[in-house]
């Protein structure tokens, strides 16, 4: 029951956040606006388990992206203030987004999800898929505290972040280096772009 | 564990990207455009995190059921941090752009930008 009824406050203030970066007059206002939603999703994530998330979420979003937003904010000087913030298309968006929503909504809610664990029986949660190498992995846990000691019938613990690491550095290590060169072409490309 | 249902996260996440297309599509500053993509692609990563928690494999821990089950694969949680690394460098290349144009051409405002234009 507390867990539900802070999921539905945090969820209210990303929702009421986002609203207001959306309808906000004044750049400035709206960048103010979407650093308190990001701090909601983050909340969210932690909600889910996700706990480094989180913590990614509030570094890179709430931290960086943020400030760089509010940088450029400041360097554009705001030359539009006594025009409409939005275009002439209001309305047809708001029905094409509106109905977009509608359809998210009721497939989110009626869509057979093929859930492991969760909301349903606890009988759901012992399906582990052939092949899964649970030695390796659940010993992991072990060492990195998740196994929860004399908790019986509880509680299905969320990976721990030394599985995140291993599954990066493992399984997904390609990605993970492409990833970074993206991210260092995109900056040094943003430095030449920026620069006079 | 958990007594949140899934569609709750999918629900949150549908009105987060909704909210941030409206504001992409109807914003006539660059900036707020930006900040209505960033949105959206909050909304897919909370998605991610929603699907990761409720559809991940699932093992028990140890031989005895009571010991307690954990999570599996990690895979979800990969994507979600792969996605924030793009968004930072779309950010980063963004507001690049946007200022280069602004210092061309004074203006912030996407009507104005009919540089290229046929």
């Amino acid at each position: 029951m507390i867990e539900q009824g802070a999921f539905i406050a945090i969820a209210a203030v990303t929702l009421i956040a986002a609203c207001a970066v959306v309808v906000a007059r004044t750049v400035f206002v709206s960048a103010l606006w979407l650093v308190l939603s990001f701090v909601g999703i983050a909340g969210l994530y932690i909600m889910a388990g996700a706990y480094f998330l989180g913590v990614v979420q509030v570094l890179v979003y709430v931290g960086a992206i943020s400030v760089l937003i509010l940088f450029a904010v400041m360097l554009t000087r705001n030359v539009m203030a006594e025009e409409s913030p939005f275009n002439r298309e209001t309305v047809i968006s708001f029905m094409v987004v509106g109905s977009l929503f509608g359809v998210l909504a009721i497939a989110g809610y009626t869509a057979d999800w093929p859930l492991t664990h969760g909301a349903v029986t606890p009988a759901n949660g012992l399906a582990v898929p052939a092949g899964t190498d649970l030695g390796a992995s659940a010993a992991l846990a072990v060492a990195a505290g998740a196994m929860p000691a004399a908790d019986p019938g509880a509680a299905t613990m969320p990976g721990t972040v030394a599985m995140l690491g291993r599954s990066l550095m493992s399984e997904h290590l390609l990605a993970f280096e492409v990833m970074s060169i993206i991210l260092l072409v995109a900056l040094v490309g943003a430095i030449v772009i920026a620069r006079d | 564990m958990t007594a949140i249902p899934l569609w709750w996260y999918l629900f949150v996440s549908a009105a987060v990207f909704c909210i941030g297309m409206f504001g992409a599509l109807t914003r006539r500053n660059a900036i707020n455009v930006l900040m209505g993509i960033e949105l959206m692609l909050n909304a897919v990563n909370l998605n991610a995190v929603a699907f990761w928690r409720y559809t991940s494999p699932v093992a028990d821990l140890g031989a005895d059921e009571s010991a307690g089950r954990f999570i599996v694969g990690m895979d979800g949680q990969v994507f979600v941090v792969m996605i924030i690394a793009l968004a930072a460098a779309e950010a980063a290349v963004g507001l690049a752009l946007i200022i280069a144009i602004y210092r061309s051409r004074r203006t912030v405002a996407l009507d104005d930008f009919t540089l290229m234009q046929g």
